[in-house]
């Protein structure tokens, strides 16, 4: 895993050098976006780690250069511009994860690793979470070697949580992925898929959990 | 009040003025000729008598001619008593009071005349006299064609003269006054149109402005040219309002990123700090200090920057916030709960004015959670927020305070830096709405934002009105409880 901080503080740009290459892999650091653009164009990057306010521009404009990328790098904005609108246009622009300074080291690095999660597949193509693998070429889950034997409901739930892990899923986005529109929907017929789902997870003694909240949706995480 | 002068209104009355005035200089100007231009009005008299005897003559029952006197012609004789006529058909003549000698008549004109053509003699000596002109006329009548010679008439008075010309010219009276009607609709309700319609456009355009202008203008081009000088000075305040909200926001970014930047550079370098309840104290002050920044930055915002206001379904903010705040909570092991009815409930605010508000509660009450480690949010139609806590409760005295900046509930731990529910209340303040604080059955503190239900930018004058009618709906959940305004 390769890094790219895109960082013009030169005190926190050394920390997050070194925080990045204990915690997630390799990484290197560059101050304004020429030398950014310039890193990018010699070396395959899988995250970059990009700052608002940069001496020769806004972060924002390298989202554009990182989605022509083939593969594309996940990115994730570091900034101290918290304004809605900001973080809107850093969203809009095609940031992954928005992070807010002063952050907590803890923090950051657990988002980090959320995305990668999400963002990459491990060499089997497969999503992890806790002891649980998601196969997503083959639409199977997995707890060490057993194969998880769920119905094609369960199964297309499970896919969206493990794809947004540890973010709530709202009701809504799980009711319309998973039924179809000739499917009569009762109205608590999410919640008993969510639970067989949930005492399967449980029976292969799988880490990975679903937490309801209640009104708004499910959250997937590791125990 | 005084009552504002309307341009049309003005312009109106002037031309209704002018017309007025108009018409009574072409009377003045129809007076002063009949009363100064040469024979004609001597005539009147001569002419009216003549109208009057055509009226009367007929045939009585041996087939002669005869006159059938009325009243008018009664009257009219008595007022003339030098008044003189012959009345002839060729075979009878009648004739009345003597007939002055006259030099220009010598009974020639008889039997050249065409119907109801008058030929007028005078000479200057009987004009002087009295006026005495006499006309001849062969007029069609009820007898026939008969030959009418009338003198001896004095002079009308001048009423009688104005009413007989007047009189005279029935048709020429229903064209004045289509003239008049048609002139006068023209000033009275299609001027006005044509002067504020332009000014309506022009005031529509401005009320398409909301109130975040940034870069908007009004269409100059489509503006009467006696509207630009307002337009283009209604732009140039526009623009500065634009510049005015851009240095803010800028100054805004700066002081983000001058605040926040020395924090994340003090943050990492207390991960070096070998102590770890030291490194957690100084952390925790860090904390404090980012979270200062933070709402005192989002204050600036409410207060410095002009806003739009939009439908904003509280339901799916609710959820949303909610959503986003969760995995924290659940790190701190404390459940969020949304309820809320069915579909959406619609008030008109600033999404992320009410979002943040929501936010500050909810991450008030998870703070404040307490040992049964549950916080509920409920969207209460027509248009609330509560937020509900186990935690210890806010005491009624210090409630008033709780929404000033820097006030602090009575807890101990040192996370809560009581900026954050003033943010609420400002948020509410800028809506017109009011936060609500009461006791949670069993303990701990319920926040009720109210929204008003319609739409106070759209009428300012019921805003009152519908925050009294929030209060109502707040008193009557909660009674005996002192509904505290944010404002």
């Amino acid at each position: 895993m390769r890094v790219l901080i895109v960082e013009d503080d030169r005190e926190l740009a050394g920390w997050l050098q070194a925080a990045f290459q204990r915690e997630i892999g390799t990484a290197d650091r560059v101050d304004c976006l020429d030398a950014a653009r310039a890193a990018l164009s010699v070396g395959r990057f899988e995250l970059v780690v990009v700052d608002r306010r940069l001496p020769d521009g806004d972060g924002v404009t390298l989202l554009g250069d990182l989605r022509a990328l083939e593969p594309r790098p996940a990115t994730l904005m570091l900034t101290a511009l918290d304004d809605p609108e900001d973080i809107a246009a850093a969203l809009d622009g095609g940031a992954d994860e928005y992070v807010g300074k002063p952050f907590e080291p803890v923090e950051l690095f657990a988002r980090v690793r959320a995305l990668l999660r999400r963002f990459f597949l491990d060499r089997s193509g497969s999503l992890h979470v806790g002891n649980l693998r998601y196969d997503v070429a083959h639409r199977s889950a997995f707890q060490g070697e057993i194969r998880l034997p769920l119905p094609r409901r369960e199964l297309a739930i499970l896919e969206i949580l493990i794809r947004r892990v540890d973010r709530v899923v709202l009701r809504e986005a799980l009711e319309s992925s998973v039924y179809g529109f000739d499917d009569e929907i009762q109205s608590n017929a999410l919640d008993s898929h969510v639970s067989r789902l949930r005492r399967r997870l449980r029976e292969f003694g799988c880490t990975a959990k679903i937490t309801t909240v209640r009104g708004v949706g499910y959250v997937l995480n590791a125990q | 009040m005084m009552r504002r002068r309307s341009i049309t209104v003005m312009a109106a009355t002037t031309f209704a003025g002018s017309l007025v005035a108009v018409m009574a200089c072409g009377f003045v100007v129809v007076v002063s000729y009949l009363l100064n231009f040469g024979e004609d009005r001597l005539l009147l008299g001569p002419i009216k008598a003549t109208s009057l005897l055509q009226t009367v003559v007929a045939r009585n029952a041996s087939g002669h001619l005869a006159l059938e006197p009325n009243a008018e012609l009664a009257a009219f004789v008595g007022a003339h008593p030098k008044l003189w006529y012959v009345v002839s058909d060729g075979d009878t003549t009648l004739s009345h009071g003597v007939m002055l000698a006259n030099p220009g008549h010598d009974g020639a004109w008889q039997g050249r005349l065409r119907l109801t053509e008058f030929k007028a003699s005078a000479d200057a000596s009987s004009v002087e006299a009295g006026g005495p002109v006499s006309v001849a006329v062969i007029a069609q009548t009820r007898a026939g064609p008969v030959s009418i010679e009338v003198g001896g008439v004095s002079p009308l008075p001048f009423v009688e003269m104005i009413l007989y010309t007047l009189g005279d010219a029935t048709n020429l009276y229903s064209l004045l006054a289509f003239i008049l009607l048609a002139m006068g609709v023209t000033h009275l309700v299609v001027l006005p149109r044509l002067i504020a319609r332009p000014v309506r456009r022009v005031a529509r355009a401005a009320e398409a402005i909301d109130g975040l202008p940034a870069g908007r203008q009004l269409p100059v081009e489509s503006a009467p040219k006696e509207l630009v000088p307002l337009v283009d000075s209604f732009n140039r305040a526009l623009q500065r309002i634009d510049a005015t909200v851009r240095s803010q926001r800028n100054f805004l970014s700066n002081a983000a990123h001058e605040l926040r930047t020395p924090l994340t550079r003090l943050r990492t370098k207390l991960e070096a700090v070998p102590d770890a309840a030291q490194r957690q104290d100084l952390t925790a002050d860090v904390h404090n200090l980012s979270s200062i920044v933070t709402t005192l930055l989002q204050l600036a915002r409410l207060s410095g920057q002009p806003h739009a206001f939009q439908p904003v379904n509280l339901v799916l903010l609710c959820r949303t916030t909610v959503a986003e705040l969760v995995p924290q909570a659940l790190a701190d092991s404390v459940e969020i709960e949304v309820t809320a009815p069915e579909g959406s409930v619609v008030v008109r605010g600033v999404e992320t004015a009410i979002r943040s508000a929501v936010a500050n509660l909810v991450r008030n009450a998870v703070r404040h959670a307490g040992t049964c480690r549950k916080v509920a949010v409920v969207v209460v139609v027509p248009g609330a927020v509560r937020v509900i806590d186990h935690g210890p409760g806010i005491p009624v005295a210090g409630r008033e305070q709780l929404f000033q900046p820097f006030a602090r509930g009575s807890t101990t731990d040192d996370d809560g830096v009581g900026l954050g529910l003033a943010i609420v209340a400002q948020v509410m303040a800028m809506h017109g709405g009011l936060v609500d604080v009461t006791d949670t059955p069993g303990g701990g503190a319920t926040i009720t934002l109210g929204f008003p239900e319609a739409r106070p930018a759209d009428h300012p004058e019921r805003a009152p009105a519908i925050a009294s009618a929030a209060r109502d709906l707040l008193r009557t959940e909660t009674p005996g409880d002192p509904a505290l305004h944010s404002g």
